[in-house]
């Protein structure tokens, strides 16, 4: 472990080249594939061209959107393990993307005027109501972390039957049924400026805070002898998992897996460090999530995959491993 | 029958384990008819393998168990139950079962797949428990019974399958001193009364001493020493199996052996 | 020869059961009476003598009603062999993933063959999904140790993987989407004669392996080692009880899909209510499946009038939270 921890910097240097030729593959390929020096030329340069406006109005905002919204689960994901020291922890597993998306259906259907930036409310109104039951759960001492991961992913499913039920019950269902599959198929600029703020201002104090955060991760009467207020740091580090993971789910529904796995991939790559990991998991969650996008649009081209679904075949049989991985310990 | 085999139940060249760890090597047993055996030896010397091992849970890596003058392995699996029962040492049961319920089990082996108790079965059941002196419990919940109890009840239920050999491990485990005599004298009893075989795996030398006619002492997965308990137990083979230096002096009411450890050995 | 305390259990195993079975009786009424035209009693009655609305009693809502009790008796039924086989109160065959791949099965056999031969390919695509499924919950889940909630949670996992893999095949052929949200979700929507017959035709065929199964169902609360002393090979029996549990669940699923969480509830309920001994609950577990379902198909067309809610869906609604009290109530037992 130790001598992995040695080069962070550069599995991050190397992550973040990655990072950049998915984004350029992603802006190249599509139903009118573009070289890849083409789409190098009409990104540095835009012409009035129709290959310019798909590059600049179609191609890279979705790209864009996904790695924003990559960076927001991945760090998610990594403060959820750290806060509840739970493997199996994640915004998905523990059902606070599931309750971000009922919360945004139901008001959806109550309020049909309701678009874009309003959905954020809602959606940080649900994660946080469930979140706040999982964080309830997982330190009234009820459960083990098996367990409460089974008692997340039960929650999960009965908010997503509930949406289901919303959505049939108001003959809504063909409007909202590609986004609950988790898409970033109608991505557009509007919905990267919704994200974006989210993800700058809760990605930089998650960063901000590493140090602190990593208190969380010894058990409570250790953090508080260190002098750590950990009522305090805990409760910053769950209005940051509520924001970060609400507004992705606002603009592009509940992706699965993402958080879950990131922050496994990055302790492996890197160790243990949870500034170490933060940073890293906010370039490869981007670079997860771009990935699977691509994934998504060539393997049934020109047919499309939903991202959540891309996410999950590769997600499940890694829950596996890491059900395994714990095991082991 | 007799004359050809050493006994009802004895293994030759017995080796179990996989790959470079063997937890038995090339052991030769033979369980003396009739009699009350004792397998000892410390924490990881395979007695609890071996008894598993000559109860066919076990399959060995090479030699083999024979019962009736029979590889173990060619015969059936009911008819191995009809001539042998294993009390295992922390033995699950299914949830809420009386302990009449739980002997009733015990009759599988005499029954057709889609055949009732019938009354004699019933009768067998009802005996056995008295053996035991579990019949006013008969109707009560394995889990509101005593430690004592419990473990009598499941030697109720090896008895009612009727089989000549009995093979119990550590059958005093978790018990305080007065249950474990307690499930000692039972046992007893069944050899002394009904002339069944028993083999069973005993952490206590005293227990051994007591209770047992034969014994077993087993070092490294491997058979030690094998005879008469009140031959066996001396001070040089306490002191080669659990490496405890010891007193052996007669015991002052039953005359046996009695075992009284020292110190540990080389250590004063 | 049975004893006071057996027969006051069984008396309880049985005025609980009848209770239940009035009950079900009850519901699969209002299931005929309720719909797009309410009918009253003496309407239904007439009905089923060629009245006025026999052809939306016979034809829509009584195939319906009696799919929801056969799908739904053969999920509890599935649930408590499954559990019993694997001393595992988490390991229905809808928890641990089995009905998903039973589905995925489905629809991939339907996919792939000419419409002509989904009569027999179909049910040969349910049997191979859950199977699969069961093999694959066995072979990982071994590997995991022998904690309940592990072995719940591998299931889960498995489950999700059916799950985007049925996602995966719907985009490749939208045109067959509807039918695949049928897979996945669980739904008696559209239920014919035929369809009723056919699993009737199935849980009869399956009926000899439970009457064993049950007899053999007790057995399966002991330890491997115990069920070898008394002569009872372990593998046999819980291979065989996991084997009629698939076969269940197989039959239920070509039927009404996935339906989730009926096979950990109609058990559970059962062995609250008439103690864990198959006599009772076995019989029990499969009238409370069948009133599960008739419920929440029940519910499901009256909540959202004039929507209909597929019953897998209020299944999941109820079964959920179930499944988190169980977590809850479960506390320190094996895990």
């Amino acid at each position: 472990m130790t001598d992995r921890a040695r080069h962070p910097v550069l599995i991050g240097a190397l992550c973040f080249l990655l990072l950049v030729g998915v984004l350029i593959a992603g802006v190249s390929f599509g139903a009118s594939g573009l070289s890849v020096g083409n789409a190098l030329r009409l990104l540095a340069v835009p012409d009035t061209s129709p290959e310019s406006a798909l590059v600049w109005e179609v191609r890279l905002p979705r790209v864009v959107l996904a790695m924003l919204v990559g960076a927001n689960l991945a760090i998610a994901g990594v403060l959820i393990q750290t806060l509840t020291r739970n493997p199996l922890a994640s915004p998905q597993t523990f059902g606070i993307n599931a309750g971000a998306s009922l919360a945004i259906v139901a008001c959806l259907i109550a309020f049909p005027s309701l678009k874009g930036a309003g959905t954020v409310g809602p959606a940080f109104a649900g994660a946080a109501a469930v979140g706040l039951a999982m964080w309830a759960l997982s330190v009234s001492g009820v459960m083990n972390e098996l367990k409460l991961a089974l008692a997340g992913v039960s929650i999960q499913l009965v908010l997503s039957a509930l949406v289901q039920a919303i959505l049939i019950a108001n003959n809504a269902a063909q409007d909202i049924v590609y986004w609950l599959a988790g898409s970033l198929t109608a991505a557009q600029w509007p919905k990267v400026w919704l994200i974006l703020p989210f993800t700058l201002i809760g990605g930089g104090l998650a960063l901000a805070g590493a140090r602190h955060f990593g208190v969380l991760a010894l058990d409570q009467t250790t953090g508080l002898s260190l002098g750590q207020n950990a009522r305090y740091t805990g409760g910053l580090a769950a209005i940051l998992i509520v924001v970060l993971a609400g507004s992705a789910v606002a603009v592009c529904g509940p992706i699965g897996f993402i958080g879950l796995l990131v922050p496994h991939i990055v302790r492996r790559l890197a160790g243990g460090d949870l500034a170490v990991v933060l940073v890293l998991s906010a370039i490869v969650g981007p670079l997860l999530l771009g990935t699977a996008d691509l994934f998504g649009r060539i393997v049934v081209f020109p047919a499309e995959m939903p991202v959540g679904v891309v996410t999950a075949l590769i997600g499940a049989p890694a829950f596996l491993a890491i059900l395994y991985g714990r095991r082991a310990r | 029958m007799t004359e050809h085999h050493p006994a009802r139940l004895y293994c030759r060249n017995l080796t179990v384990g996989y790959g470079q760890t063997k937890v038995l090597r090339d052991v030769d047993v033979t369980i003396p008819d009739g009699r009350i055996t004792a397998l000892i030896g410390a924490n990881g010397s395979g007695k609890s393998t071996l008894l598993r091992t000559l109860a066919r849970i076990i399959r060995p890596s090479a030699g083999a168990v024979y019962l009736d003058g029979q590889p173990i392995a060619a015969l059936p699996n009911r008819t191995i139950a009809r001539t042998l029962a294993l009390l295992p040492q922390n033995p699950v049961s299914p949830d809420g079962l009386t302990v009449r319920q739980l002997c009733r089990f015990g009759r599988h082996p005499h029954r057709n797949l889609l055949s009732r108790l019938s009354g004699r079965d019933e009768e067998i059941i009802e005996q056995a428990l008295a053996v035991t002196d579990l019949l006013p419990m008969a109707n009560t919940d394995l889990s509101r019974l005593s430690g004592g109890q419990r473990q009598r009840a499941w030697i109720t239920m090896a008895l009612v399958q009727e089989t000549p050999l009995l093979l119990l491990d550590e059958p005093t485990t978790y018990l305080d001193i007065a249950h474990q005599l307690e499930v000692l004298e039972v046992l007893r009893s069944l050899n002394r009364n009904q002339g069944r075989t028993i083999v069973m795996v005993v952490h206590d030398l005293n227990h051994a001493a007591l209770y047992a006619d034969h014994i077993i002492s087993l070092v490294d997965g491997g058979i030690h020493a094998a005879g008469p308990s009140a031959e066996l137990l001396r001070p040089d083979l306490i002191r080669t199996v659990f490496g405890v230096e010891s007193l052996v002096i007669p015991h002052p009411v039953h005359g046996g052996p009695l075992c009284v450890p020292l110190a540990r050995h080389g250590a004063g | 020869m049975k004893h006071a305390r057996e027969h006051h259990e069984d008396r309880r195993a049985l005025v609980v059961g009848g209770a239940m079975l009035l009950l079900l009786g009850l519901v699969s009424l209002f299931g005929i009476m309720i719909g797009a035209i309410n009918l009253s009693v003496g309407e239904v009655l007439s009905a089923f003598g060629g009245g006025k609305n026999a052809f939306i009693v016979m034809e829509y809502r009584l195939p319906r009603v009696a799919i929801s009790i056969l799908a739904g008796a053969a999920f509890g039924l599935a649930g408590v062999f499954l559990q019993g086989a694997l001393r595992n109160p988490l390991a229905s065959p809808d928890v641990v993933g089995i009905t998903k791949w039973a589905g995925l099965g489905a629809f991939s056999a339907g996919l792939m063959t000419p419409p002509a031969w989904s009569a027999w390919a179909i049910p040969l695509g349910v049997m191979a999904g859950a199977l699969f499924g069961a093999l694959a919950l066995l072979a990982i889940g071994r590997r995991f140790g022998g904690s309940t909630t592990a072995l719940a949670l591998t299931g889960v996992a498995l489950g999700m993987f059916a799950q985007a893999l049925i996602q995966y095949v719907m985009v490749l052929f939208p045109s067959r989407a509807d039918q695949s949200m049928v897979w996945l979700a669980g739904s008696v929507y559209g239920s014919t004669g035929a369809d009723v017959a056919a699993l009737s035709l199935w849980l009869l065929f399956c009926l000899p392996v439970v009457v064993i199964a049950a007899r053999r169902l007790d057995a399966g609360g002991f330890g491997d080692d115990t069920l070898t002393s008394i002569g009872l090979a372990p593998s046999w029996l819980r291979g065989g009880l996991i084997v009629v549990s698939v076969l269940l669940t197989g039959g239920a699923v070509a039927a009404v899909g996935s339906m989730g969480f009926l096979g950990l509830l109609a058990p559970h309920a059962a062995r609250l209510m008439v103690g864990p001994r198959s006599r009772h609950l076995v019989p029990v577990s499969a009238v409370l499946g069948a009133l599960a379902l008739s419920i929440a198909d029940l519910a499901g067309r009256v909540v959202a009038l004039p929507n209909e809610i597929p019953a897998g869906i209020v299944a999941a609604v109820i079964g959920g939270p179930y499944l988190v009290f169980l977590l809850f109530k479960e506390k320190s037992r094996n895990d």
